[in-house]
């Protein structure tokens, strides 16, 4: 028998704040069951929208594609960083299955598409700007934004474009 | 017993008597008779002319004891000797004679029976009258002409009970195309039976292969009424032939009529029919509209005729159509006078069903409420003026072919032969609103056409989303074959007041002429087709100062040519603000969708007195030259054009005085230009610039682009801009100055995101190297900034 936590009583913010630091040392499975009992007793605390991105990166982690895409969605009706934003958007992409053939932008895609095109830049003397995020589990992501189209890395390795045409 | 042998003697005695008297009269009387017949002959002819009313010849008399008179090669000749001369040549006549001994010897001509008929008449038709006098036909029947039909025929044979009449195609009505060649009637029993079939087999000379048959019979009664019951049996009978006036607006194409009518004489002389008649597979306005299983039933017909010649009048109580399981009922009158028939009818109220209409158009969709109708019509045969008019609500009419959908259709239309009305119709055509008003009036000449039309034009249906535009054009003309001659007025508006995006646009047209083929075929209007020309249409846009003095076109001049579901126009041309222009156009309606395309050409145009005349300050001057077309085809609104500037200038601009502000460049204040020229194409919602080209003493810009209509941007633009344009105290001229820049610096950009927020690089070039080569990354990196700050939004 699995004795809870005593932040299961406390407040979101320390609950949210637990389960960040049971991720650095190595306690996933409870880390989650935290987060998950955070979502259910607070759907609409501010805390909780992180939580869904955390929750959503993880299922998609362990090929959860059913749940991912569900804490995915209702992260992005009211995303918190506009790099998490991407970064659930192309999760979210990646993850939506597609019939064989099948073409056409996702609603999500086109949404940011648009907000990302929406964003000035003048670009003199570089090709592209630079941005850098960690996420919670600890993926490395770093984004290359062109005038025309964005690239993103993960973990050192290229794993997702998107043009603003 | 003796009594019984003298009764026996007596009988014998009265028989021998009775046989003597018998031979005698065999033997005696009819020599004797003769002999008074040939001596009294003048007599004799004195009173059959009496009784014929016609002088009377005949090559022999004699007197049979069964037959009575006998006469010979009888001939007729009329009183009147105007009259053409006419002969009936009767085979052997007879008549019941009686001999009259005292108190002078004299016969007496009681009528005449034909037994034998073999006739011939030839001439006016009164010679029919004499015969059916002769055949002691009751005068009553013999309705001269109760209607405006007559029949004058060549002539009549009646052979072995069988009676042909022949006639020189003569219509059956003033203005009527009716006739019959050929009546034959078939008398199935002597006249004194009763009653007398007849058979009447009528081809109808207008159409060779219609065919009228009447069957009845004549029932007499001597002193009495005579009644005449007619079967009517039509084939392919074009009802329209009977009067040409409603060949236009009614046409039966084929049907045939079925019917029975009873016809009597009433004691006081008038004429009483009753009847019912059936009409099948008749078509009305286009072949198929009714031909399926249309029936028209006229019931209750009654008739009063008063006196020979009218008037009378011929009420229809009710009359019944009955068509794909519905039936309308309606009531009419005919009034017939002497000079003239006059109509009256009214259908009260019918209404029709979508269903039915959906049966009758199997290829248009009907959804919704029913239509209303109401049918009146009144006039004589020469002028027949039926009111239609139709009252909808709240019904659908989709045209798959098309794709013309027309909704929630309200308003009435009346259509009469002297003016077509229609008063406040409203519909949605294709989801766009269009309110009608029109009132031709055709009686008169000129005609006169008034027009008002009230729609949300196609083209602004972007705009309309957020606010919905309302174009409003009336036309005021008259037209007197070929040509039709008005002018038109109209506005371009928001119809929210209060709410304009732009503000409204008046065009009119003060004279326009169209003038159509003087033969109005459809191979006239394809190859002549229609000539349309104006001396002036002036477009005058309101600004918020007021109105604009107004853009005037002059000399135009159009000729559209139409074909099936396409309208080519060609030779479209004009003048304005001392350019011309020419183009054509065309509207194929023939494909689902519809095509069309516009193509138009303009040289020599002053954009400064174009932009005045549409009272807006001029952003760009010069003389434009422009050659585009625009097509709408299945692949969507496709704009191809190239358009190009002379010696012109682009005015100030806030966003480019503010870049020049910036930058110290200061030909971006007001740029003066040799040749501005651009090659443009619109498809999928993106405008492909490809290249634009700008040369001038102070800049030279090159671009290529292309804009979405929802503003996004992707392409690159190359600007050139000598030393001497750039303000000295700026510092750009101090960077130039400090990385020794050539007598004409260079840009060269790639440009992405939107026109409100722009994402810029800085594509290599010859400056750019320089202050690559001279610059530190830090002051790099500063210069960066300040630019982004400098290209960003404002706040």
């Amino acid at each position: 028998m699995v004795a809870a936590p005593a932040a299961w009583a406390a407040t979101p913010r320390d609950r949210y704040d637990e389960a960040l630091r049971l991720i650095k040392t190595q306690q996933r499975e409870q880390a989650f069951m935290l987060l998950r009992a955070l979502i259910a007793d607070s759907p609409n605390h501010p805390m909780t929208r992180q939580a869904r991105f955390v929750l959503g990166e993880y299922y998609a982690d362990t090929h959860n594609r059913t749940d991912a895409l569900r804490m995915f969605t209702a992260y992005l009706e009211h995303p918190t960083d506009p790099w998490w934003e991407v970064i659930a958007t192309a999760l979210t992409i990646q993850l939506t299955p597609r019939r064989p053939g099948e073409t056409g932008a996702l609603p999500q895609e086109t949404a940011l598409k648009e907000r990302l095109a929406s964003k000035q830049l003048f670009l003199a003397f570089r090709e592209s700007r630079t941005h850098t995020v960690t996420t919670p589990l600890g993926h490395l992501y770093r984004f290359r934004e062109f005038v025309d189209h964005l690239e993103i890395e993960r973990d050192g390795v290229a794993w997702y474009a998107l043009s603003l045409q | 017993m003796a009594w019984r042998g003298t009764l026996f003697r007596c009988s014998k005695l009265a028989l021998l008597v009775l046989i003597a008297v018998g031979a005698a009269w065999a033997l005696i009387v009819p020599p004797v008779a003769s002999a008074f017949l040939r001596r009294d002959l003048p007599r004799v002819r004195r009173q059959m002319g009496q009784v014929l009313q016609a002088q009377v010849e005949f090559r022999t008399a004699s007197f049979h004891a069964w037959r009575g008179v006998v006469l010979e090669d009888v001939r007729l000749r009329p009183d009147n000797p105007r009259a053409p001369v006419s002969t009936i040549r009767v085979a052997t006549l007879e008549s019941p004679l009686r001999v009259r001994l005292w108190p002078r010897p004299a016969l007496e001509l009681r009528e005449l029976i034909l037994v034998r008929p073999e006739m011939m008449i030839e001439g006016d038709p009164d010679n029919l009258r004499l015969l059916l006098r002769a055949l002691q036909v009751q005068p009553q029947l013999v309705v001269e002409r109760p209607v405006p039909v007559w029949l004058r025929p060549t002539a009549v044979r009646m052979r072995r009970g069988r009676l042909t009449i022949l006639t020189p195609a003569h219509p059956l009505g003033p203005g009527s195309q009716l006739r019959f060649d050929q009546v034959d009637a078939s008398l199935t029993a002597a006249w004194w039976f009763i009653p007398a079939h007849f058979v009447v087999d009528g081809v109808l000379g207008a159409e060779p292969e219609s065919r009228l048959v009447i069957r009845g019979a004549v029932h007499r009664r001597r002193g009495a009424t005579t009644r005449v019951e007619m079967t009517i049996r039509g084939y392919q009978f074009n009802v329209a032939r009977i009067n040409p006036y409603v060949e236009d607006l009614v046409h039966f194409p084929e049907g045939s009529v079925n019917g029975v009518v009873k016809i009597w004489a009433t004691p006081d002389g008038r004429l009483a029919s009753s009847g019912r008649i059936q009409t099948r597979d008749l078509g009305a306005g286009q072949p198929g509209l009714w031909g399926r299983a249309a029936k028209l039933i006229a019931s209750s017909i009654s008739y009063d005729l008063k006196g020979r010649w009218g008037p009378a009048q011929l009420r229809a109580e009710e009359v019944v159509v009955k068509t794909a399981g519905l039936r309308f009922t309606g009531q009419g009158e005919v009034r017939l006078e002497q000079a003239q028939t006059r109509y009256t009818a009214q259908m009260a109220s019918g209404r029709i069903p979508t269903r039915m209409l959906q049966w009758l158009f199997p290829e248009l969709e009907f959804k919704g409420g029913d239509i209303e109708l109401q049918l009146a019509v009144e006039g004589t045969h020469q002028r027949l003026t039926p009111h239609i008019i139709f009252v909808t609500q709240d019904s659908t009419l989709t045209d798959p072919v098309h794709h013309l959908t027309f909704s929630k259709v309200d308003g009435t239309i009346d259509v009469t032969q002297e003016r077509i009305l229609i008063d406040q119709l409203e519909a949605f055509v294709n989801d766009v609103p269009v309110r009608l008003s029109l009132d031709v009036v055709t009686g008169t000449t000129p005609v006169t056409v008034t027009a008002s039309l009230e729609t949300y034009p196609r083209q602004l249906e972007a705009l309309r989303r957020t606010n919905p535009w309302v174009m409003r054009a009336s036309v005021v003309g008259q037209y007197v074959f070929p040509a039709f001659t008005g002018a038109i007025e109209g506005q371009v508006s928001t119809a929210t007041p209060g709410r304009e995006v732009m503000q409204p646009v008046e065009f009119s047209i003060p004279v326009l002429t169209v003038e159509l083929p003087a033969a109005l075929t459809r191979e006239r209007l394809q190859t002549q087709g229609v000539v349309l020309s104006a001396p002036a249409l002036v477009v005058r846009p309101h600004t918020p100062a007021g109105p604009a003095p107004g853009l005037t076109l002059q000399e135009l001049t159009a000729r559209a040519t139409l074909e099936r579901n396409k309208v080519v126009v060609q030779q479209l041309g004009g003048t304005a603000c001392q350019g011309t222009f020419t183009g054509k156009a065309m509207v194929d309606a023939s494909t689902a969708p519809g095509r069309w395309e516009v193509t138009a050409r303009v040289d020599h145009l002053q954009l400064e007195a174009l932009w005045q005349g549409l009272g807006h300050p001029p952003p760009i001057v010069g003389e434009l030259a422009f050659d585009g077309r625009v097509s709408q085809s299945p692949g969507g609104l496709q704009i191809r054009g190239w358009t190009q500037v002379l010696n012109g200038q682009v005015q100030r601009v806030t966003a480019l005085a503010l870049l020049a502000q910036e930058t110290g460049i200061e030909p971006l204040q007001m740029l003066t230009f040799r040749e501005l020229s651009t090659t443009f194409r619109f498809a999928d919602d993106v405008v492909t610039v490809e290249p634009f080209v700008l040369e001038g003493e102070q800049a030279r810009l090159r671009s290529t682009c292309r804009i979405g209509t929802d503003g996004r941007l992707a392409g690159e633009i190359s600007a050139q801009f000598p030393q001497e344009a750039v303000r000295g105290s700026s510092r750009l001229r101090w960077l130039m100055r400090f990385v020794g820049a050539d007598p004409w610096i260079d840009f060269d950009f790639k440009l992405a995101g939107s026109l409100k927020s722009l994402r810029v690089q800085w594509l290599p070039g010859e400056f750019k190297r320089k202050i690559q080569d001279r610059l530190s990354p830090g002051l790099q990196r500063m210069l960066e900034e300040e630019m982004d700050k400098m290209l960003a939004p404002p706040a």
